[in-house]
Order: C-alpha cells, then structure tokens, then sequence
C-alpha cells in the first residue's frame, strides 16, 4: 500500500488535483492515491472472503470478513461491544493524560536540576528499557481485576517516551537564547517559562505522538491479564469461546481508538505549534 | 570624562587553572569606547571577539583586570546593555512585536507601555506592517532588523553587535548596513560592532581596534577621520576608505605572521 502511495506522489502531475479535492487534501493525498488505497482495500477483502474457504480453512482459523461483520452486529447487541469500547477508550484516554502529565512534569523538573538528572538517570534508563507491560500481573496483584492495572500499565508506556522526549529538549535549548533572557535580567522561572518551555513544544508532541499509540498497548495488556470488562477482556473471552471472529472485531475496534488518539493528538499538534514552517 | 565603556589590562582564560587544556583567549587587552562612539573590533578568528562581547555583557566576569561601564565595574548583566548576535535569537512562537517587546518584560511597565513602545521601534525600522507575523514569514534581513528594534526597544546606552551581519547575502548586508548606521547615529548609542569584516569596520565606525590572534590582545587602534558615519555607501566610496581598509589588512597580516 505505501509502495502505491509513493509511486503516485513522486509524479509531479498529481500535484495539481491534490490541492484541489478538498477532503483528500486534508489527508494530504490526491484523488489518484485515494483510489489507489481503496482498491488495495477491495482487493485485500476479496482476498480475505473468498481464500481462506477455498483453501478450507475453518471460521476458527480465519473468519471472512462477513463472518467478522456478522459477528460484529451481533457483539453489539449480545455483549455490549460499545460499552466496552467507550470502557478501554476511557481508560486509554485518562492513562495517556496522567501518564503525559507525570512524565512532562518529570521531564521538566529533572531538565532544570542537572544534579537530579545525573542521579537519576541510570534509574531511568533501567525502567525505560524493563518491559512496561510485565508489570501488568503485578498490578493485578495489588488493586485486584478493576480498571486500575489497565489505567497503570498505560500511564507506565506513556509515561517514558514524554520524559525522555521532554528532557532532552531540556538539554538542547539554544544557550544562545538563555542568555539573551539573562542579558535582560530575567529570572530562572521566567526564563523556563519563555524560553524552555515553548522550545520544547516540538520534542514533547513529538513524545506525545509515540505516546497516544503506546497508550492502545498499554490498555490492551492491562485488560487482557485481568478485568472483565473492555476490548482486551473481549479478545481473552472470545478465545476461551474459540470465538475467533470476536478477537478480529477487538483488535479492529483497539486500531479505531489508537487512530482517533493519535488523530487528535496531531490536530492539537498543528494548532499549537503553527509559527513552524510547513512545507 | 568617563568613557562609556573601559576594558583596563582584561585578561580571560577558559579552564582550571594550572590544567595543561587552559585557554587564554584574550591577555593585557585595553580600550575604551566613548559616549557616542562607534567602535570595531577586527581580528583573525579565534581572537576572543566574543569572549570580550560576553564579558561586556555581563555574562561571566574576567581573569584579570576590569570591564567599566560608566567608571562602574561590570559584576553581571546591566540593564543599559544592548546585545545583538549574528543569530537573529527571535523567539519563533511570539510574533515580530511580541519579540521586539521581549526585552521591556523585566521592566516594570504596564503591556499598553510595552506595545507602544515596541509599535514606535518597529515603526522605526519599518516593519510596522509585519508587527503580527511570525519569524518564519520574515527573510533574515527583516529578521535581523526586527532583532535590533528588540534590542532598541530596551533604551540601551551601549550596544554590542557580533557580526550582525556575516549571515546575510551580500546585497542584504549593504541595505543592513545602512539602515542600522542611520538608526545608531540618530539615537547617539555608544556602540561595540564586533566583525571580521575590514571593510564594514572602516565604512561604520569611529574608530577600529584590531587584535592579535589567540590569545587577542590589542595591536592597533585608529581612528577613522571620513565623514558620513551614518551612511556607510557613500563613506565606502571616498578613496580615503581604501587606505584604511589597506592599513587593516597590512597590521592583520603581520599579527598572523607573528602568531
């Protein structure tokens, strides 16, 4: 599919018709890629309803893709599929905030005390290389099959990515610009307001960008260990069902939130960082 | 009468002391710059041009010997000191009049004060039109201008410039030239222009002081006796320009051969 993408865009006779359609401009792609990626779509679902039977491989190795629609409108209405997405979005979405928060915050706080950072900086990179995920079970351990381990595995995958993003705009702000604010007798506060902070703009939506598709993870593998609600605790049911058309409607429903998460995180992106040059 | 600025027997070295990897960049370097005055410092790269900026600033202090401002020794940044880099140091996120206001927040005056200030230094450079954009819709001319109305914009008495000019293209520099030698002249600042330009030493300045390669220190100081301090074009066509740039160029080589 992106080999499709690319070969069309390369040819400057697109360039035109792309400024022109207004819904395929958003997305940056002319009509011509558009189509392109809606064959790929058709020809990929052909693919999917008509091999696996002719091959005679059974629903619970691979449902068609009617199977999985079917399957689908039946979650909706037997087991709550909206619910438990509107339960695993919520947690994804409440993980990524507190976990972006914790980790800009400690970001910035070990970016103004080098000391600190000097310290601590073995701890951290030990926790950002352990697997976040296997911490899941514990969690379990200790607040029980809620939502909490979900919130917490997710608040740990965020959280990582923002500091690190956060700390080293920290470290690579323009000293140039640091002593112009010092020249001008500004204080140490107001000049991580005016200078560090909107510096780091870029790197921390850069982190936040990394975080909002961790976050899916995150919340995926919480309620997949334990819970008994939301997206990941669907997927265990479905294959303690052999259910296999359920887990492929899970996993589609986790890539629809981890879209829309990243989908706003890029929005507010453009919005706040608009005195960048886009070409 | 006190001149502006006094560097008396400055001498800085970076490093511990006693460590085999301690660099003197300038050593026994003294001149002044009176009120009013323009003065270039020219020298071969890695001669200090911006350790004495930064020591003048306020930023760190010498080794040895003293920084005057007004006969008051220079302990840490004073808020009479304008400071100008090659870099244009715009704040990318604020627009041409929230950069030009940039220096006037640590002062104690109402935001009305502020804008109007800044509205009168864009004015000034006419930019006046550009107040709402953002840097990246400026060229770098425009930019370096709207950096000096930031650096107006704070009523200095002295005003340091490092190679203001050295990143624009040629034809920008001579426009650049002009329209800031107009403004210096007008508002009577005590200035430092620090360049590696010989040229543009002699067509802005009063008076050139010329330092040895590393470590600087002081090996010639003229005055530039030509007319039109505030238009730098016409001075450049005397033909008296061309022996002091000549003057230049003859001391500078003997310091390198020296080095």
């Amino acid at each position: 599919m992106t080999m499709a993408i690319d070969d069309t865009a390369a040819r400057p006779d697109t360039a035109a018709p792309r400024r022109r359609a207004s819904l395929a401009a958003l997305i940056g792609l002319g009509p011509r890629d558009l189509a392109l990626i809606l064959a790929v779509a058709l020809v990929a679902i052909a693919a999917w309803e008509f091999v696996p039977p002719a091959l005679g491989v059974s629903r619970y190795i691979i449902p068609t893709f009617s199977q999985c629609l079917a399957e689908f409108g039946a979650m909706v209405t037997r087991d709550n599929l909206f619910g438990h997405t509107l339960h695993t979005l919520g947690t994804a979405v409440a993980g990524f905030l507190l976990g972006s928060a914790f980790g800009a915050a400690c970001g910035y706080a070990l970016g103004l005390s080098p000391l600190a950072e000097r310290t601590l900086s073995p701890y951290i990179l030990a926790l950002q290389i352990a697997p976040k995920v296997a911490f899941a079970p514990l969690f379990i351990m200790w607040f029980g099959y809620t939502f909490v381990p979900g919130l917490l595995v997710t608040m740990l995958v965020v959280f990582f990515p923002i500091l690190v993003n956060v700390l080293q705009s920290m470290k690579t702000v323009d000293r140039d610009l640091v002593n112009l604010a010092r020249v001008y007798h500004m204080s140490r506060f107001a000049i991580f307001r005016k200078i560090e902070l909107p510096s780091s703009l870029p790197n921390l939506f850069a982190g936040l960008r990394i975080g909002s598709t961790l976050a899916v993870i995150g919340v995926t593998v919480g309620e997949l260990v334990g819970g008994n609600s939301g997206l990941g605790f669907l997927i265990t049911y479905g294959e303690g069902q052999a259910n296999t058309a359920m887990v492929f409607n899970a996993i589609g429903m986790l890539t629809v939130i981890g879209i829309a998460l990243y989908a706003v995180v890029a929005r507010l992106e453009t919005r706040v960082l608009h005195w960048i040059r886009r070409s | 009468m006190t001149p502006k600025l006094e560097l008396r027997g400055v001498a800085k070295a970076f490093g511990e002391k006693g460590s085999p990897t301690r660099v003197t960049a300038v050593r026994d370097l003294s001149f002044t710059v009176a009120a009013g005055e323009l003065v270039a410092v020219v020298g071969p790269s890695g001669c200090g041009k911006s350790t004495i900026l930064n020591m003048v600033s306020g930023l760190y202090g010498p080794s040895e010997g003293a920084v005057l401002i007004d006969g008051a020794e220079v302990k840490g940044p004073r808020s009479e000191v304008g400071f100008m880099l090659q870099k244009d140091l715009l704040l990318p996120w604020r627009t041409v009049i929230e950069n030009v206001e940039f220096g006037l927040e640590t002062r104690k005056l109402p935001k009305a004060e502020r804008r109007r200030i800044a509205r009168a230094e864009l004015r000034r450079i006419r930019l006046e039109e550009f107040a709402d954009s953002y840097p990246y819709q400026l060229s770098g001319g425009m930019r370096q201008r709207v950096a000096l109305a930031r650096t107006l914009a704070i009523s200095p008495e002295l005003v340091l410039l490092d190679e203001p000019f050295s990143a624009l293209d040629a034809q920008t520099k001579l426009v650049l030239q002009k329209s800031f030698s107009r403004t210096l002249s007008e508002s009577g600042l005590s200035c430092l222009l620090i360049t590696h330009d010989l040229q543009e030493a002699v067509i802005m300045s009063d008076r050139v002081v010329v330092l040895s390669g590393r470590p600087g220190t002081v090996v010639d100081t003229f005055a530039v006796d030509l007319p039109h301090r505030d238009d730098p074009l016409a001075r450049s066509t005397l033909p008296a320009t061309q022996a002091y740039v000549k003057r230049l160029f003859d001391t500078l080589h003997i310091a390198e051969g020296a080095a």
